[in-house]
């Protein structure tokens, strides 16, 4: 079969073809529709689970932001206040021992300051701040 | 505008001669006349961060060519090695450089584009005469003779070999220690020297390998200058020091008679932790060193678990330490000669690695990462989900992953669920104890306010109560609701019944023109297949179009999922911190109670003893008098002074609140 000829049958079915899709569509008009409809159905979803992702990416971005922000502001409260009142126990330990009156006194002092300051005054005034995005955070220093 | 081409010109070359030689590039170009091989590998260790990083580089010669590109920011000391040779000591730098090797020799070679080259060239030539001395013995004696002793493989051969190498090895040694001796006299003779350092380094590893007093080396290192020893060579020999020193007190502490280190490890066989201090109450603990690739430790363990059998009564204990690094050859070793009998724990020091690898590997895929049980994994599923993947334009797949998702948070929600029941646990217990403890204190207080008033009469104070802490009010967490999402099926059926029907519709005109026509001629059966053709285009498309809005629907159903157990997740955490801040608290304040009551023991026992003593016939007699002279005594008004102040500390910290 020449070049030519090949070319024309291609023609010949194309266009077969094209005249029963035509044919197609205007017995079945609802097709056309149905599609288009799809398609249109298809943006809308698309945009909602995008968006969907977008705030499930940013509410866990900020969730572990918090977490790791408040625990450390725990550790290092707890962890200052520790080492101050272990030195403190030390020193008690030793004074008792030796019955300094002085030191005991000094120390008790010293443990009672630390004691009866409640670090999670501050620290759930903090969470409350945090947690209410309106909520002006006030900077002390 | 030439003038001003030429300003930008003398600019640009400026600011290249500006630019610091930190940020220039580490390249070392080298040539070398027969090789002995076709790779070169390079060595050296740098500090970034504060951390130290070795590297290790390997390259290919070409033609007596290589290169390598080098990750360092000061003066390092690398180590080049042809295979089988000795290693190549060179300080290189982060500049361009130029080297040339004459065959493969320690210290003979030739270094361009270094500073530091100017100043270690003299003491590398006269190292270099050293080294010649050695190598001289062995490519004239040895070499020949190992290669007589790998051609043929005798007793003879092995016999003159082993004798050449001992009748050498002093003559070895003697240059060794001249080498040794060199570089030391140049530390000494040098302080100022970077390159003293990078000596200083080589003299630490052989005092390492060939037992060297090690306290000498020390001197060497405090005889550098501050300077050099800020340096990053100067670091590097203060960390190889005090890496070698480790090593020997860890060396020292496992001496035989001394008492075992206590250590605390965890157990891939059990899931538990292990610590040799769990074990103290046995009469013997047998630690067993073992490793799944030992023949020796493989063939002991009949005689151990005889052992064990004979003697665990009595308080015998094994503890099984391997070392393997595989773990799944150390899992399967577990299994296959069945040391479960006793604790079985993997070497400290590989621990950590094989922890997490089992946490990424087996913990996630097994407890979180779990697949759908109703997913078919056999060949036909997997061609299924592949066919149904390609249909969607990859939804299918991304359904599948955010399912495994959500069941991963769902998994990690229950998990919270379970972590909040247990905390507010111990929050509840604690708040008992410290309730207690708040008790006996409001006691004893008022055991001595009634001393006090023994030698006041009138005294006035504020009355106290007993602080009952409100118990830690957690923001209600949500019900625990994550609903499932279910994988979207392709209905094939549907397909194919519509197909079907298109088919008889197709074949009912064919029927239709054969009994018009009486036959069917070929412009039928082509229009019958293009109807049809068009009638499964409409049918896929159709389908297509139902499965991805199904499928769409199914993972916006998926995402709201995944929020709402993020959501979970988030009020779990906030309840977990409070949690944990009040366990904190209070238990700061119990044992702080707890310290205040040994320190109010101390005063108000001799004072309870003095005034409340126990009864006899003489304090009968004379109980008022000798009262009275006491109560009235400078002592005891300092002993009552004393107890106040110290009462009015213990009060404080009892009414210290958890929450305001």
């Amino acid at each position: 079969m020449s070049d030519d000829s090949k070319k024309n049958t291609l023609k010949k079915a194309s266009l077969v073809v094209a005249t029963r899709l035509e044919n197609h569509l205007k017995d079945n008009p609802d097709a056309l529709n149905k599609i288009q409809e799809a398609w249109r159905e298809h943006n809308r979803m698309s945009f909602q689970l995008k968006a969907l992702e977008k705030q499930n990416d940013k509410e866990i971005r900020l969730m572990t932001m918090k977490y790791e922000q408040t625990r450390e502001i725990l550790q290092m409260v707890f962890g200052e206040r520790q080492t101050a009142l272990n030195a403190h126990y030390a020193a008690l330990d030793d004074a008792l021992k030796s019955d300094d009156r002085e030191i005991i006194l000094a120390s008790l002092r010293g443990i009672s300051s630390i004691v009866s300051q409640n670090p999670l005054e501050s620290f759930s005034e903090f969470c409350k701040v945090w947690d209410n995005k309106d909520e002006t955070l006030y900077l002390d220093f | 505008m030439k003038k001003y081409l030429f300003s930008i010109l003398i600019g640009i070359s400026f600011l290249i001669a500006c630019t610091p030689a930190s940020q220039q590039k580490a390249v070392l170009e080298a040539t070398i006349e027969n090789s002995p091989t076709d790779t070169v590998t390079i060595y050296y260790r740098t500090l970034e961060n504060n951390q130290w990083i070795s590297f290790s580089d390997t390259c290919r010669i070409v033609d007596g060519h290589f290169s390598f590109d080098l990750h360092i920011n000061d003066l390092t000391k690398a180590y080049i090695k042809f295979d089988n040779s000795n290693v190549i000591e060179v300080y290189v730098e982060p500049k361009q450089m130029k080297m040339d090797f004459f065959g493969v020799s320690v210290f003979n070679y030739n270094l361009e584009g270094t500073d530091s080259e100017k100043i270690y060239k003299p003491l590398r030539k006269q190292l270099a005469n050293f080294e010649d001395s050695i190598q001289i013995q062995f490519t004239d004696i040895i070499d020949p003779l190992m290669k007589k002793f790998n051609q043929n493989q005798n007793e003879e051969t092995y016999r003159t070999l082993k004798e050449n190498i001992d009748r050498l090895r002093p003559i070895s040694v003697h240059f060794r220690n001249k080498i040794r001796r060199l570089k030391i006299d140049y530390i000494q003779d040098n302080p100022n020297s970077l390159i003293a350092a990078g000596q200083l380094l080589d003299i630490i590893r052989w005092a390492e390998l060939e037992s060297y007093p090690l306290d000498s080396t020390k001197m060497l290192y405090t005889h550098l200058s501050d300077e050099v020893k800020s340096s990053q060579l100067g670091l590097l020999a203060k960390k190889i020091i005090q890496d070698v020193d480790d090593e020997k007190a860890l060396a020292q502490k496992t001496e035989v008679g001394q008492k075992a280190s206590d250590f605390s490890t965890y157990s891939l066989v059990s899931g538990d932790t292990i610590r040799l201090s769990d074990y103290k109450g046995k009469s013997y603990v047998l630690l067993d060193f073992w490793s799944s690739t030992c023949g020796n430790c493989i063939k002991g363990f009949p005689s151990l678990k005889e052992l064990y059998k004979k003697y665990r009564d009595k308080g015998f204990m094994i503890i099984g330490i391997s070392s393997d690094s595989d773990k799944k050859r150390y899992m399967s070793a577990i299994e296959k000669y069945n040391l479960k009998e006793w604790p079985q724990v993997l070497d400290v020091q590989d621990l950590e690695k094989a922890r997490q690898e089992i946490a990424n590997q087996e913990d996630i895929k097994k407890k979180y990462y779990i697949e759908g049980e109703s997913k078919d994994t056999s060949f036909l599923g997997g061609v299924k989900r592949f066919g149904k993947n390609v249909i969607t334009g990859g939804k299918s797949s991304k359904l599948e992953k955010k399912m495994d998702r959500l069941r991963c948070l769902s998994a990690s929600c229950s998990d919270l669920k379970e972590n909040l029941k247990i905390l507010a646990d111990f929050n509840k217990r604690l708040s008992d104890y410290l309730e207690t403890a708040r008790i006996t204190s409001y006691r004893n207080l008022f055991l001595a306010k009634e001393l006090i008033f023994i030698g006041k009469k009138k005294v006035e104070g504020k009355k106290q109560v007993v602080l009952v802490d409100k118990s830690h009010e957690i923001a209600e967490v949500m019900d625990l609701k994550v609903d499932k999402v279910e994988d979207v099926n392709y209905q094939s059926d549907l397909f194919f019944s519509n197909m079907g029907l298109s088919l008889s519709n197709s074949l009912d005109k064919l029927n239709k023109s054969i009994e018009i026509k009486g036959g069917v001629s070929k412009g039928d059966l082509t229009d019958v297949a293009i109807d049809f053709a068009i009638d499964a285009l409409f049918h896929s498309i159709e389908q297509i179009i139902d499965v991805n809005k199904e499928m769409k629907e199914a993972l916006i159903k998926a995402e709201y999922g995944i929020n709402s157990a993020i959501k979970y997740i988030d009020q779990s955490i906030h309840a977990i911190l409070i949690y944990k801040a009040s366990l904190l608290r209070q238990s700061e304040i119990l044992v702080a109670l707890v310290v205040c009551n040994k320190a109010f023991i101390a005063a108000y026992e001799p004072l309870r003893e003095k005034i409340f003593g126990e009864p006899s016939l003489s304090r009968y007699i004379f109980k008022n008098k000798a009262e009275e002279d006491f109560i009235q005594s400078i002592q005891f008004k300092e002993d009552i002074k004393h107890l106040m102040i110290l009462c009015s500390e213990y009060n404080k910290i009892n009414q210290s609140k958890v929450i305001e």
